[in-house]
């Protein structure tokens, strides 16, 4: 029932993409290594390297999105190998302010049980000279492989380094859910929690190296009973990516 | 007030003359004024993805220079832009759309002294002018 939900997503986006067929959507993807695939301040891979490949057409204000990463036989997704992102969202410019919606589905392949989800969100971003701000929230619906419904807020800002090729940002987010059942503590271990990020990134042509702090305020030396909840891989931890942009 | 208004519209479509030469030809002499615009392409790279991950979305701009000559001779007037690719380059994070006015702000920084370049491409068209204008003096002869 999951990947149908996200193909009727991009069914929706084909048909502004037929209709205005003389316009040429731009495409865009790029590879990446990381020291670990993390989410919300949570690990997805086991705190180990993962690659990641992802494309990306926009046209007329829509937006479609497929990303691929290992996850390591991540014990958080019932040993699953990979994620598959598959996003489809529509974005309006006011101004200098952009707001998108949109729809996400993660189908996780090699996992021992049905662990695929939903979710939909909307986000702003706006620029302020060489501050960058965006805020937005994600909301998955009660479904069974993550015990429940589950809400993200977040917020963060980025900024260029005025004539250096480095950018500096950070990020906060809450993540709440209405169960603490053990499904649920698959995207939240212990229950509520908060996480962050700060990170610095430096950029030649097409090449993006970055280093970040990822953390959550997530107790991990206490006991929990779900086997999801994956707790050694839940706490602050720094990692280092590098993307291939073309 | 609206007089000075209208000729601020008036003039902000027209570039200044960056770069004038005069060439004796054997035609006639000919008066040739380039004007120089900047000509900035985006490229939106990275997917969107929902937060709480590192973004990965980027607006790659690159700063074309383009100057257009205008060579007046009697018999009339030769037209011609001249193009030097990638004069500037850089990046931004986030969308392309929300970061136009910053972008637009970076390049107009990278490309304020271009007068090197615009004397470099109105020089390499000295040897193309003088082409036309044969071609002229041969049409008329």
């Amino acid at each position: 029932m999951r990947i149908p939900i996200t193909v009727a997503a991009f069914a929706a986006l084909a048909l502004p993409l037929a209709a205005q067929a003389q316009v040429l959507p731009k495409v865009s993807g790029g590879v990446e290594l990381s020291t670990d695939e993390s989410r919300r301040g949570l690990s997805w891979s086991e705190n180990q390297l993962s690659a990641s490949g992802d494309l990306s057409a926009g046209i007329l204000g829509f937006d479609a999105s497929a990303r691929v990463a290992m996850v390591r036989e991540s014990s958080r997704h019932a040993g699953a190998d990979t994620v598959f992102d598959l996003e489809a969202g529509h974005g309006f410019d006011i101004g200098a302010f952009k707001l998108r919606g949109f729809v996400t589905g993660h189908i996780f392949t090699g996992a021992a049980r049905a662990m695929d989800y939903v979710e939909v969100g909307a986000d702003g971003r706006f620029s302020l000279g060489p501050l960058q701000l965006n805020g937005g929230a994600t909301y998955a619906p009660d479904q069974g492989p993550i015990g429940g419904d589950n809400l993200y807020l977040h917020a963060g800002a980025a900024v260029g380094v005025p004539s250096t090729p480095f950018t500096v940002s950070g990020s906060i987010g809450h993540t709440t859910g209405s169960t603490d059942d053990i499904r649920a503590a698959r995207l939240r271990p212990t229950g509520d929690y908060t996480d962050w990020r700060i990170g610095v990134e430096h950029v030649s042509g097409p090449l993006t190296l970055g280093v970040d702090y990822v953390g959550t305020d997530i107790d991990t030396n206490r006991a929990v009973s779900s086997p999801y909840a994956d707790l050694r891989h839940s706490g602050n931890r720094v990692l280092g990516r590098a993307r291939l942009s073309f | 007030m609206i007089p000075l208004i209208l000729g601020l519209l008036l003039a902000a479509p027209f570039s200044e003359i960056a770069h004038s030469v005069r060439i004796d030809h054997d035609s006639g002499p000919v008066h040739a004024d380039y004007r120089m615009r900047v000509d900035v392409r985006h490229q939106q790279l990275g997917v969107a993805g929902p937060g709480g991950r590192a973004s990965t979305l980027r607006c790659r701009w690159q700063a074309d220079l383009v100057v257009d000559r205008q060579a007046r001779h009697a018999a009339g007037t030769l037209q011609r832009a001249l193009r030097q690719e990638s004069v500037a380059a850089g990046s931004r994070p986030g969308w392309c759309t929300a970061n136009r006015a910053v972008i637009a702000r970076d390049v107009a920084s990278a490309t304020k002294d271009m007068r090197g370049a615009v004397e470099a491409l109105a020089g390499q068209d000295a040897e193309m002018l003088r082409a036309e204008l044969d071609q002229i003096g041969l049409g008329t002869s």
